[in-house]
Parts: structure tokens; C-alpha cells; sequence
């Protein structure tokens, strides 16, 4: 291994020296040549020889895994070819729903959040003189079927709330909401800013929907008159 | 071992030396040669890839720590995570990988034709564009010019520099291998002149062909799946095919797994890429081609992974002392590891649970981190001391170099594996809300963050002792950084 080590002939080939003005490293002013060689010589001759193959042969079982693979993958290939036609098709992967049985989460304060705020506000309180608060309104605490009535099928022309009155339009939610949703956002306004009143159940508002299938907006006079009856 | 496989054995042996017997010119004067012929380009090309690497993995930290602190650093444009985190993948892919694999394959091809690089002067023209292509493309990248495309988010501006930078790299290469000095070709060569034809074909048609709607998909894939196919793979398995025999001192195990391994790898693997895009709208046959072809790398996976094992039994004790022998074989059992998770990710089934998780960036680190970086820094360890005639200072730095490293890659790659995997399942089942899904990961997204800081100190540590090296500093040693003193004098 040290055979290279302290030879002079090395310092002394002119070779060397030629290779040695295209060492980017070189660093007279730190390192003596002699030891940089000397370093240099220690590294590339206690290296082993250029790497090169032996001759043992493939192991069996690495061609039998290769052949099972390669027949594995040809019935895959042929399984899920999609007849090589240019459609996309995952035949294998049809989408997966949800059981039926489980009820996916309805939260009233987002429904809320994203269909009612922008009129009658984040805080309940609507917009003075044009959308009415719903924060004490006998429209909405008095009983739980008259904003379920107002939330289906929308109302329309002046309506007096809290002794103000209001003339504004607002949507049906009847094809937007099903029955749950609409109990949701009307259990919120119902129990939310103060309001203190009891829920409604969905089955309610189904046969409220029912009732009255296919109408259009209501009037106050009307929801007034159902009140009344009640 | 049976009396009779033990003559079959030694047949073998004499059959090698007869084969070989004219390569067998190992001098040191030819060594001294080969590495004066490259020492400056190729340190440079080091020195600049460690640049690329510090600079790709603080982005790739600040992207982790986004992951579970996402408001932090968002308040500047140029820090949030849609470009820090493209900016980090085309750094260390373009920057590290690329230019530190070109200078290791350089070397290689040096050594193994046996004669001084032809045309060195071009590799200094290389490393030059090349350095440009990568930086104007990350600025380009952190500046809001992306291409959008992933591995692809370089303008076309930049992939012309850097594909101009390649030019002027396989062209010595190219050249060296035509004055090559030996009969038999080394399976290492094998797999650099084979990426040094193919890198080029894929990265021109990728970037200066013009793609729409669904073929642009089709190709994005083809060519992100391709890039470690024709390059960063060769290089990987070209310096463990190199460093293994060569530090051990033994033959690489047997000639015909090399010959299976390589000519399965290059019929199987350039078909891969579609596997990306299980579910979408390309033609069915077109995405199972291409998982039928993700399964078949079992088979060149399999060769490559006996024949290094087979060379590396018996002398695995050299671990113990031998920093490039530790960090290669590291590798190569990631690579073995990464390529058989790889080929089960491409199934259906799995995919569809795998795929939009943390669970594939765990795979793609296991790739390019503890198989293809962890063997260049092996690679840099052994090649360095011959370029700059000084041996590494300081043996405990390279200690704990790997130690963080691996340790940091472990942790990434299992928290990933774990949590992504809950991920797919979560986000696969109709009944849990989608921010479960997500709230569910966060604990694995610190741990990613730990092994990422593990990660990053390392490079600390290597860009530092590499400095030292460079400059001549430290303490002047004779011997390589051995972890520990081997019986017998040898290796690194």
C-alpha cells in the first residue's frame, strides 16, 4: 500500500509537473507538493481495482418470480384492456356512495351562514327599513310552522314586524332545501341572538311542504290567517 | 456451500479473471491521470450541485412547515407554498441530483474507459449553463412564471439552457467512451451511456414540443415519471454498480443479473408514467399498459437487488468502517424498497387509496433521498479526496452526516407512509367529513418537519467539512474518515 509513498521519482517527472499546473487545488502558499502527492498517491493506491463482473449465475427463483410476473401482468393486461378502444372507462372502480342508513351532518348555523345572512344579517337584526330582523319577531317565535312556511315557499308584499313595516321579496327554498335542512336553519333562527322557542321536526316540515305544494310566494295576510287559526 | 457449487463458483471466478484479462491495468499513474484530467470540472460540478442542495432543501423545510403552521411566511408572495414548494422540487431534481450525478458520472466513465476525459474543456461550458438554466428558472419559479407543469414549471427558456448544458456534458462522455481503453464495458457504463442518449430525447420532446388538454397530461407524466427513468435512477444504480465492487475489492456478483437488470429496466420502465393518472380521462388500455409495466420493474428490480446483495454478503462488516460503503448500501436497499412500493402504488387498488396522499411525497423521497442522494453524498465521499488530494478532515462530521441524514429520511418516510395511508382512507370514506381527513394528518406533518430538520442540519454538516476540504482547512490526514479503524487497511 505504501509502495507510491516518498518516491522520488515521482517529484522529479516532468509529467508531473505539467499535470500538476492544471490542479485546481493547488496551494503553494499553504501545502508542500511533496505532501499533496504524497496524500494524492496514499489515496489512489490503497484503492482495489476498477470495479468488474463475476459469473455466478441468475438464481432460479429470480426467473420463476419473473415469469410468474410477466403472466400475472398479461391476464391483467388482457382484464383491463378496455377492448384498446380510445374511451376512458375504469370499469373496476364504480364510485362509492354513502350508505344510505348514515345522515350526513345538517348544521343550521351554516346553512344559515350562507342563504339568510346576506339579508337579515349575521346577528339576526336584518337591514332597518328594508330586510326585517328575525331577533323577537312574532313571525318567527310565535309558532314553529310560520317561518317554515316563509323558508318553503317565500313571502312577498308589506309585512309589519315588531310594529315597522317592510315590503320586500324573499325565495322559495323548496327545491333548494329538503326537509331536514329547512328543520335546521329554522331551529337555528328559532333558538339563536335570544330567540328561545322549541325546534321543529322534519317530518313537520314535510307535511307542511305537502300541504301546500306548488304555491308561490305568500302574503302576511295569509300566514296571519294560519296563525290565527291555530 | 456444497463441495460441487463450490467448484461452479470458482469456474466462475476463472472465467472472469480470462474475460477481464486485458482490463487488468490498475495502475496508480493512470489514476493520477484520470483524476488531474477532471478534478476542477467535476469538483465544480459538486460544489455547485451542494449549493443547489442547501438552497432545495430550506425550501423544501419552509414547504413542510407550512404544512401544520400554514400562515407562517404567507404574507410575502414569493414565500408561499404554491412556489416554494415547485421551486424546491426543480432545485434539488435539476440542481442537486443533476449536476452531482453528472459529475460522479463523469468520473465513472473516466475511470472505467481507463483513459483522461476527452474534451474536458466543455465540461466547464456545462456546468456554466447549466448553473444559468437552473437559476433562471427558479427565479422564474419564486417570481410567479411557472409553467404550472409539475417538473415541468421551468420556462422553456430555461430547460433550452440547461439541455444546452447537457450537450456540452455527454459529448465528453461520449467522446471518452469512443477512446475507451478496455474491452469488456462495466454494467456501470451501460446505464451512462444509456441515459446520456435518452435524458436528451426525453427532455427536448417534454419541453419544446407543444401539448394540449389531455395529451398534455399524458405527456407531463410520461416525462416526470421518465426523469428518473433515463436519469435519475442510471444514475443511482451506475455509482452503486461502481462503489460497491470497488470498495469491497470483489467482482459485482454475476454478469447475467447485470444483463437482466439492465435490458428489463430499459424494455419496462419508460412505461411507467401514466400510472399517474389512474382515474383520468385517457384512453383505459393507455393507463393499464402502463401499471402492467410498473409491475414488471419487479423483475429488473429483483436482479439489480440480488446482484448488489450477493456482492455486498459477507463483507457487510465493512459498513461498520467505510462511509461510502454505508451510505451506498443504504441506497441501494431504498432502492429495492422504493421500487417494489412503487410497483404496488401503480396497482388500482392501492393507487386509489395512495394517490393525493402524503403517502406518495413519503415514496418520492424514499426515491430520490435514501436511494439517489444518499448514494451521491457515498459517491462525493469517495471521489472528492482523489480530486483534491486531501482526505476529509474530520471523520465525526461524516458520522454524523449519515446519522442525520438517515435518521431524518426514516422518519420522513415512515411518518409519510403512516399518515398518508390513514389519509387515503379517510378521504376514501363518504362518511367522514374532508377536514377530518386533513385535521388527521397534522401530528405526521410535524414529524415530516423533524426529519426534514434532520435532514437539512446534515447538509449543514457535509457543505461545511466539503468547504474545509476545498479550502485545505482542518487538520491534515492521512487516512480516510473511517468510522471506525478496520482490521485491514482499504476503502472509502
Amino acid at each position: 500500500m505504501t509502495k507510491k509513498n516518498n518516491n522520488p521519482e515521482n517529484q522529479n517527472d516532468p509529467k508531473k509537473d505539467e499535470l500538476e499546473s492544471k490542479d485546481a487545488f493547488r496551494d503553494e502558499a499553504e501545502s508542500d507538493e511533496s505532501d499533496v502527492y504524497n496524500i494524492h498517491d496514499q489515496i489512489v493506491s490503497r484503492e482495489k481495482g476498477e470495479p468488474d463482473e463475476g459469473f455466478e449465475p441468475t438464481p432460479w427463483w429470480v426467473w420463476t418470480i419473473s415469469v410468474l410476473v410477466l403472466f400475472a401482468m398479461g391476464f391483467y393486461l388482457g382484464k383491463y384492456s378496455g377492448t384498446f378502444g380510445t374511451t376512458a372507462h375504469e370499469v373496476e372502480m364504480p364510485p362509492r356512495l354513502a350508505d344510505e342508513r348514515v345522515e350526513r351532518e345538517v348544521r343550521g348555523d351554516q346553512l344559515y351562514a350562507g342563504l339568510c345572512q346576506p339579508c337579515h344579517g349575521s346577528d339576526g337584526m336584518g337591514a332597518p327599513g328594508r330586510y326585517p330582523p328575525l331577533v323577537d319577531s312574532e313571525w318567527v317565535i310565535q309558532d314553529a310552522e310560520t317561518p317554515a312556511r316563509i323558508v318553503l315557499f317565500g313571502v312577498e308584499g308589506p309585512m309589519e314586524v315588531l310594529g315597522e313595516t317592510y315590503n320586500e321579496i324573499m325565495d322559495p327554498f323548496e327545491h333548494r332545501l329538503d326537509d331536514k335542512e329547512i328543520a335546521a336553519v329554522v331551529n337555528y333562527i328559532r333558538t339563536s341572538w335570544g330567540n328561545d322557542a322549541p325546534e321543529i321536526e322534519p317530518d313537520r316540515v314535510a307535511e307542511i311542504r305537502e300541504e301546500h305544494e306548488g304555491r308561490g310566494r305568500w302574503r302576511a295576510s295569509e300566514l296571519q290567517a294560519l296563525m290565527d287559526e291555530e | 456451500m456444497t463441495p460441487e457449487s463450490k467448484t461452479k463458483s470458482n469456474d466462475a471466478t476463472e472465467r472472469a479473471k480470462a474475460f477481464h484479462q486485458s482490463d487488468l491495468m490498475d495502475d496508480t499513474e493512470l489514476r493520477v491521470k484520470i483524476d488531474e484530467s477532471l478534478a476542477s470540472a467535476v469538483a465544480l460540478f459538486f460544489a455547485t450541485s451542494l449549493f443547489w442542495l442547501l438552497l432545495g432543501s430550506i425550501f423544501g423545510l419552509i414547504a413542510s412547515y407550512k404544512m401544520h403552521w400554514p400562515d407562517w411566511l404567507g404574507e410575502y408572495a414569493v414565500l408561499t407554498f404554491g412556489r416554494i414548494r415547485p421551486a424546491h422540487l426543480n432545485t434539488v431534481a435539476y440542481g442537486w441530483v443533476s449536476l452531482a450525478g453528472a459529475g460522479a458520472l463523469l468520473w465513472m466513465t473516466s475511470r472505467l474507459t481507463r483513459i483522461p476525459i476527452k474534451w474536458g474543456w466543455m465540461l466547464f461550458i456545462s456546468v456554466l449553463l447549466w448553473n444559468i438554466g437552473v437559476a433562471y428558472g427558479t427565479g422564474a419559479i419564486i417570481f410567479g412564471y411557472s409553467r404550472g407543469m409539475e417538473w415541468l414549471e421551468f420556462p422553456r427558456i430555461a430547460g433550452f439552457i440547461i439541455a444546452l448544458g447537457f450537450v456540452f456534458f455527454a459529448l465528453p462522455i461520449l467522446k471518452t467512451f469512443i477512446h475507451r481503453k478496455v474491452n469488456h464495458i462495466y454494467v456501470s457504463l451501460w446505464y451512462i451511456l444509456a441515459s446520456v442518449v435518452w435524458f436528451p430525447l426525453l427532455y427536448l420532446t417534454a419541453n419544446f414540443g407543444h401539448y394540449q388538454g389531455v395529451v398534455e397530461a399524458g405527456m407531463n407524466w410520461w416525462y416526470g415519471h421518465n426523469l428518473l427513468t433515463v436519469w435519475v435512477t442510471p444514475i443511482g444504480l451506475a455509482m452503486a454498480y461502481y462503489f460497491l465492487p470497488k470498495v469491497i475489492g470483489r467482482p459485482i456478483y454475476s454478469y447475467y443479473l447485470s444483463l437482466l437488470g439492465f435490458w428489463s429496466f430499459a424494455l419496462f420502465y419508460n412505461w411507467n408514467g401514466i400510472h399517474h393518472l389512474i382515474g383520468g380521462p385517457l384512453p383505459t388500455w393507455l393507463v393499464t399498459v402502463s401499471i402492467v409495466a410498473s409491475v414488471m420493474m419487479v423483475i429488473p428490480v429483483l436482479a439489480v437487488a440480488v446482484n448488489h446483495h450477493m456482492t455486498t454478503f459477507k463483507h457487510f462488516h465493512m459498513l461498520k468502517f467505510s462511509p461510502t460503503l454505508r451510505f451506498t448500501v443504504f441506497g441501494a436497499m431504498a432502492y429495492t424498497a422504493v421500487s417494489l412500493q412503487g410497483s404496488g402504488m401503480a396497482l388500482r387498488s392501492i393507487n386509489e387509496i395512495t394517490h393525493f396522499t402524503h403517502y406518495t411525497v413519503g415514496h418520492a423521497h424514499l426515491g430520490v433521498y435514501a436511494f439517489s442522494t444518499m448514494i451521491l453524498f457515498g459517491g462525493i465521499y469517495y471521489i472528492m479526496p482523489r480530486l483534491s488530494k486531501w482526505e476529509w478532515p474530520y471523520p465525526s462530521l461524516v458520522k454524523w452526516h449519515f446519522w442525520l441524514t438517515a435518521i431524518g429520511v426514516i422518519i420522513y418516510v415512515v411518518a409519510l407512509t403512516i399518515g398518508g395511508w390513514y389519509q387515503g382512507l379517510d378521504m376514501n370514506n363518504p362518511d367522514k367529513d374532508f377536514m377530518e381527513s386533513v385535521l388527521n394528518t397534522i401530528p405526521y406533518l410535524y414529524l415530516r418537519s423533524l426529519g426534514g430538520t434532520m435532514m437539512v442540519v446534515g447538509h449543514l454538516i457535509f457543505i461545511y467539512h466539503f468547504a474545509l476540504m476545498v479550502k485545505r482547512a482542518g487538520p491534515r490526514r492521512f487516512a480516510p474518515p473511517w468510522f471506525k479503524k478496520p482490521e485491514e487497511e482499504s476503502a472509502v
